[in-house]
């Protein structure tokens, strides 16, 4: 069986391509980690998620459908 | 008797008619007992199949399997190291919850002598055993490494753990490494152990324990709370090492040696940690974890916070610890060494070592 590259390796390809984004959701996390709660940081999570949608990889098909949703959102608004 | 007290609750008018019906009913019905094993009550923590089924399909990816066994054959060397302190023979020895034998492949080893000058090597430790019994849950994980090389160095027997089919005062030692962190009644096996020990035999074990995974379990958490508001356990609990001294006085084992070693593992991101655990067959197993895969919203903020945790400044990866918990316990024997009494010593250990005066410094 040739080796076939799993989902997540293909998640951590795509998420390496969005270190900005995932440092500046982290440090919003971790700024505040004693009181986190529910969509504390979702702005930032919807960058970072919005980048690693677009960055470009091929994703599992789940997530491309995900990434396609997200693009025509965007351009809507 | 379960019979009147639900009667009193239910109303407590009926309580004096309860006898008469009561007789009726118990002749009607056919009760069993219900049965439970001797001691305490066991609390399940982690799903014993979930455990196996992780194990066997690890296994079974031989390639990747072998792969991710540089944490197990570095603590089973360090665990037979112990071993070079006790200065005998092991007749009959057992490896309990082998995982792949890496203790068998580590007593194969030869070892670095400390006393003779460097660089000179003694015998594997595998001379001074007769025979080695391994036993392990996960069959395909057994058998994993049956036609390597060092199977021919040592008389080795593999067994499929199903129930401790041994007798008692049987073994001349019980090793195990990194296994039995995975164990529900951890206090019945222990005791197990010391009845299927020789008079004064040690067993020599190590486990995960602690502050394992600290920083996955912490970052977890955080992406867990801050994506989905609320918690689900994606690390599995482990012993604490100040239980351990108490479990093993339990189990009935005596002059104890329990000691702790971190072993800090740089991995390039959490995906590549995941993925290594779970090749490793260390997945989380804990009773009630949550269905199927994690969600990717959770999986990418757990990358995040963890770098924003725990990475430190100019490193390519981010550090996971593995806590080591090592315990030596000896079963009780005739003419083996006592503890003294306190206060009864009659030598000054600054005489000794010397030092000890810090007001002189």
């Amino acid at each position: 069986m040739p080796a076939q590259t799993r989902p997540i390796e293909k998640i951590a390809k795509a998420t390496a391509q969005c270190s900005v984004e995932a440092a500046a959701y982290g440090k919003c996390v971790v700024a505040d980690y004693s009181t986190v709660h529910k969509d504390m940081c979702a702005k930032e999570f919807l960058r970072l998620k919005d980048c690693f949608l677009v960055s470009g990889i091929e994703l599992p098909f789940a997530l491309e459908q995900q990434a396609n949703t997200l693009q025509a959102a965007s351009k809507k608004a | 008797m379960i019979q009147r007290v639900h009667a009193v609750a239910m109303n407590p008018l009926y309580t004096v008619r309860a006898a008469a019906p009561r007789r009726v009913f118990a002749r009607a019905s056919i009760r069993t007992y219900a049965s439970q094993t001797p001691g305490n009550p066991m609390l399940e923590v982690f799903n014993r199949k979930t455990k196996h089924l992780q194990k066997d399909r690890a296994a079974q990816n031989v390639e990747e399997s072998r792969k991710v066994d540089y944490l197990k054959d570095e603590v089973a060397m360090r665990l037979c190291e112990r071993l070079l302190d006790i200065k005998r023979d092991f007749p009959q020895v057992l490896d309990l919850g082998a995982n792949s034998c890496n203790i068998a492949r580590a007593l194969t080893m030869p070892n670095l002598d400390t006393a003779a000058p460097e660089g000179t090597l003694t015998p594997p430790l595998a001379e001074r055993i007769q025979k080695l019994t391994c036993v392990e849950t996960s069959r395909a994980l057994l058998h994993r490494d049956e036609d390597l090389p060092f199977n021919k160095e040592i008389d080795l027997t593999r067994d499929t753990w199903r129930r401790f089919p041994y007798a008692p005062n049987s073994f001349d030692a019980v090793l195990s490494s990194l296994s039995i962190h995975w164990v529900n009644d951890l206090p019945a096996l222990l005791a197990q152990v010391n009845t299927i020990l020789k008079p004064d035999s040690p067993f020599i074990g190590v486990m995960f324990g602690g502050d394992t995974l600290f920083e996955l379990r912490g970052s977890m958490q955080l992406a867990d709370l801050e994506r989905r508001g609320g918690v689900s356990p994606h690390v599995s609990p482990l012993a604490d090492v100040k239980d351990v001294g108490s479990l093993l006085t339990r189990a009935g084992f005596k002059m104890l040696t329990v000691d702790v070693e971190d072993i800090v593992v740089e991995f390039p991101d959490t995906f590549a940690l995941m993925q290594d655990l779970q090749a490793m067959g260390e997945s989380n197993a804990i009773m009630h974890r949550e269905a199927g895969p994690l969600s990717r919203d959770v999986l990418l903020a757990n990358e995040a916070i963890y770098r924003a945790l725990h990475m430190e400044d100019g490193a390519p990866g981010i550090p996971a610890t593995f806590r080591m918990i090592y315990m030596i316990g000896w079963k009780e024997g005739k003419d083996q060494p006592q503890p003294l009494q306190r206060g009864t010593g009659d030598i000054n250990l600054t005489e000794v070592l010397g030092g000890g005066d810090f007001s002189k410094k």
